[in-house]
């Protein structure tokens, strides 16, 4: 039963991940890779991390939706199911995949694993908090802050129009003169 | 057979209606709308939504088109209605659950004409009808791959431009309004959409949801018969409803229509006056509303201010003091409005200016006369 | 992972669920005519919901040109598979189908397909109208979602727990709506928001012509329509468990409470709904991001040094 579990979820994530390149509209190319990162998120709910695997459901639903947005920027036909290629330098893209996986493959198939010497944590959420959080604590919050100020960053440095040009040089603007106010009118 | 004929009759007992209003036929289509809301059948949002499409007035060339390609688009069980006058509105309207409820007879209907809708059991040449490809976008709405060229003809264009599977027309790239070279589309919105001035086609490029352009045209203005205008009162009323309902305020947006009936149907209007000042106390008063409508100029909502003074035009009307009547929109100053606005704010700015076919001759059109 | 789920519980979730959804849709049919000055009588209220579930049922389905039948197809389906697993989670009365140890966050998982589903239909219609519909729900989306989960961190901080049954239990004496307030509003707001629904409704508006369900016809659009009812249910019925004290109360059993309280709450939320107008996407979003986030990080830290000061963690 986990073994045939295991083979449906292996075999749907490499299997939808190789059809992204087979099937020529973005949003089905986008949604058969949240297809494969959702059976990876089965396969990490199989090793009893909860925790890691449904965050995993959670965030690529979001990552793959937003996505989806940039791509009507892009192409706004709806339903874009007009053949197009999505391809660029193909033969070195094939190159590089093929190598990353036979590495990856093959390290997973050839390395003398250890075996398991414990047991599992009463609490699997909780025991990865700890190791995480308790003596990772500070490159964990490293690590955040910095993902964040680079998200920030790259934002304020794309935006065309920023809250100097927005609300003055002293930012004392009563109110910016957006075309299309916000909520809350800043 | 006889449970069978019972549970299709309770199914469609309560049809969605589609309204189709020829121009100019504002005091038909409020009479119809009446007794659909009497009867408590939905107004449909969209041809998918629809039992009923009922066509108010008579159409003509390109409205006639239109309803074609609307009628495609609707779901079997269906029927259509035409009222061509006040008495008939009853009536027509009584023979529809039954003619809904006969089922061979929609089965017959569904097997002859070419509906694009799939067949109860898909047979493989299902997708065959739209050889023309020109079935609606959405909702009353045309793509016209010629729009990027010239665009008052008909609703049929397919000439120029790329032909994507289906028949739309392929985006192309435009500025945004932050300098970013992105997707632009091209279409007609209108004249079948809901709360939208009758006959009225707003030819659109859209990015995103942002109006970079837009042309306004009526349709059928050629062949068009004696326009009948509601009263002044009945017609600001009317206005109010539209801009309430999409604003998504339901209630306050019902009761302004029932006032509005209430008035052409002059039977008991002695409550108007009160209610609608009640009415327009509300608009005042919603914080919410003053919200979500502000725009662009601290606190201030030209939405929100049109709203109101449309709401005062009625009551000025209804108490017959003045003769300051809701004065209508240039479509010209129509479209340079709705340039850059986005696609919400759009149809608010179109349902306050509410444009009528022809501008009254006694009054003078004045610019920016709706805010 | 827990025990198997109960069988008995995994068939009744779904029938209470959409007796709930049933009664919510009649309370809707109420409350709209109240507001609109056209009472509806109650019998009437009673069938609206069958009436028309049977009128889609009998309707012809529909494809658009050009449409891609596959994704729409798929996202209609996730709506309300999506609400029946994260109610999946819900206790009823002490009790969940899955007791999940990290219940709090399978629940966010999965309404958060419903971004996808909306997205998908909206997309998969061909049609402008529904396209932007679509795309509405994922601005509205990534606004609602970090209060969102902010709130449901705050409670889940509480009970020092991302057990769901773990949180009803460290309510036994004070409900979570009294210490922490600015959570449970914003909770609500994004219940409505989740669902596409009431002030939120915008994705599926008028203004759109129904945008991302603007095509839909038939069965599409029944399960369309009961998916995002029935995903309105299991997040109103999740404030239950996690604010309103779940089960606990005097007198009743506790799936009684349940029960009345899931159903306070949807009457609370559908009273209101017809007093306020629909709220435009880019005013929410600042005010979402501006105001609403800070105000539930800060309540967040305000349990968080409670819990800490009663020697928590």
């Amino acid at each position: 039963m986990t073994t045939a579990l295991f083979v449906v979820l292996a075999v749907t994530a490499v299997v939808a991940g190789a059809l992204v390149f087979r099937v020529d509209s973005m949003a089905r190319a986008t949604f058969l890779l949240l297809l494969s990162f959702l059976a990876v998120a089965g396969l990490v709910l199989m090793t009893g991390l909860q925790y890691l695997g449904v965050v995993i459901v959670l965030m690529m639903v979001i990552e793959m939706v937003v996505m989806a947005i940039f791509m009507i920027m892009y192409m706004m036909n709806p339903a874009g199911l007009m053949p197009m290629s999505m391809f660029h330098n193909t033969r070195g893209a094939a190159v590089i995949a093929v190598t990353t996986f036979v590495a990856l493959a093959g390290g997973a198939l050839l390395v003398d694993w250890p075996v398991r010497g414990g047991r599992p944590a009463a609490d699997l959420t909780m025991a990865l908090g700890e190791s995480l959080m308790g003596g990772q604590m500070l490159t964990m919050m490293t690590l955040g802050v910095t993902l964040f100020a680079t998200i920030v960053g790259t934002v304020v440095l794309a935006a065309g129009r920023g809250r100097y040009d927005r609300l003055g040089d002293e930012l004392d603007a009563p109110a910016s003169d957006d075309r299309d106010r916000g909520g809350v009118g800043r | 057979m006889d449970l069978r004929s019972a549970l299709l009759r309770a199914a469609v007992g309560c049809p969605h209606a589609l309204v189709v209003p020829a121009p100019g036929t504002d005091r038909l289509r409020a009479r119809v709308e009446q007794e659909l809301a009497r009867r408590r059948w939905p107004i449909a949002s969209a041809p998918a939504d629809a039992d009923l499409v009922v066509v108010v007035g008579r159409p003509g060339r390109e409205l006639a088109a239109v309803v074609d390609d609307i009628w495609v688009g609707v779901p079997a069980p269906r029927t259509l209605v035409r009222i061509a006058d006040e008495d008939e509105v009853a009536a027509a309207l009584d023979g529809v659950v039954r003619r809904l409820a006969d089922a061979d007879a929609q089965r017959a209907a569904a097997s002859r004409s070419g509906s694009r809708a799939r067949p109860p059991d898909p047979s493989p040449g299902g997708r065959s009808h739209g050889d023309g490809g020109h079935d609606e976008l959405g909702p009353g709405e045309h793509d016209d791959h010629s729009a990027h060229t010239a665009s008052d003809g008909g609703h049929h264009h397919h000439g120029g431009g790329m032909e994507l599977p289906g028949g739309l027309a392929m985006a192309d790239l435009g500025e945004d309004r932050d300098g970013l070279a992105l997707d632009q589309l091209h279409v007609s919105l209108g004249p079948v959409l809901p709360e939208w001035p009758s006959g009225l086609v707003i030819d659109v490029v859209l990015q995103g949801d942002v109006i970079q352009e837009a042309r306004s045209r009526f349709l059928d203005l050629d062949e068009q018969g004696a326009t009948e205008r509601l009263p002044d009162a009945a017609r600001a009323l009317d206005t109010a409803a539209r801009v309430l309902a999409l604003a998504g305020w339901e209630g306050p947006a019902a009761r302004a229509r029932g006032l509005r009936d209430a008035l052409l149907s002059g039977a008991d209007t002695a409550h108007v006056p009160e209610e609608l000042d009640d009415l327009r106390r509300r608009v005042r008063r919603s914080r919410l509303l003053r919200w979500t409508f502000r725009s662009a100029g601290a606190g201030r909502s030209e939405i929100l201010d049109a709203l109101d003074d449309v709401l005062a035009s009625a009551g000025v009307a209804v108490a017959g003091t003045g003769e300051e009547g809701h004065v209508g929109i240039d479509l010209a100053t129509l479209d340079a409005r709705l340039v850059g606005a986005q696609f919400a704010a759009a149809r608010l700015v179109v349902a306050v200016a509410d444009p009528q076919p022809r501008p009254a001759p006694d009054l003078p059109t004045a610019p920016g006369g709706a805010s | 992972m827990s025990a198997a789920p109960p069988l008995g519980l995994s068939i009744l979730l779904p029938i209470l669920l959409l007796a709930v959804a049933w009664a919510a849709v009649a309370a809707d049919v109420l409350a709209a005519g109240r507001a609109a000055g056209r009472p509806v009588p109650w019998a009437v209220a009673a069938v609206t919901p069958a009436r028309e579930a049977l009128r889609l049922l009998v309707g012809q389905r529909r494809r658009t040109v050009g449409g891609d039948e596959l994704l729409r197809g798929v996202g209609g389906a996730v709506l309300p598979i999506a609400a029946l697993l994260a109610a999946a989670v819900l206790p009823l009365g002490m009790r969940p189908v899955a007791d999940l140890g990290a219940g709090v966050v399978w629940f966010n998982a999965m309404e958060v397909f419903a971004w996808a589903a909306v997205w998908l239909v909206g997309w998969g219609s061909n049609s402008t109208l529904s396209l932007i519909g679509g795309y509405r729900f994922v601005a509205q989306g990534l606004a609602w979602e970090l209060p969102h989960m902010f709130a449901l961190i705050t409670a889940a901080v509480g009970a020092q727990s991302l057990r769901v049954t773990d949180v009803v239990a460290a309510q036994g004496g004070l409900w979570f709506v009294l210490i922490m307030p600015v959570a449970f509003v914003a909770f609500l707001l994004s219940v409505a928001a989740m669902a596409f629904w009431g002030p939120f409704s915008a994705p599926v508006g008028r203004d759109v012509a129904g945008g991302a369900a603007a095509e839909l016809a038939g069965v599409d659009r029944l399960v369309f329509v009961a998916g995002r009812w029935l995903l309105l249910v299991a997040a109103a019925a999740m404030a239950v468990p996690l604010f309103l004290g779940g089960g606990h109360g005097p007198w009743l059993p506790a799936w009684a409470w349940v029960l009345v309280k899931t159903l306070a709450v949807l009457v609370a939320l559908v009273a209101l709904r017809h007093r306020i107008p629909t709220i435009r996407m880019e005013r929410w979003t600042e005010f979402s991001l501006v105001v609403l986030t800070p105000a539930t990080i800060a309540q967040a830290l305000v349990v968080t040094l409670v819990v800490l000061g009663e020697g928590g963690f």
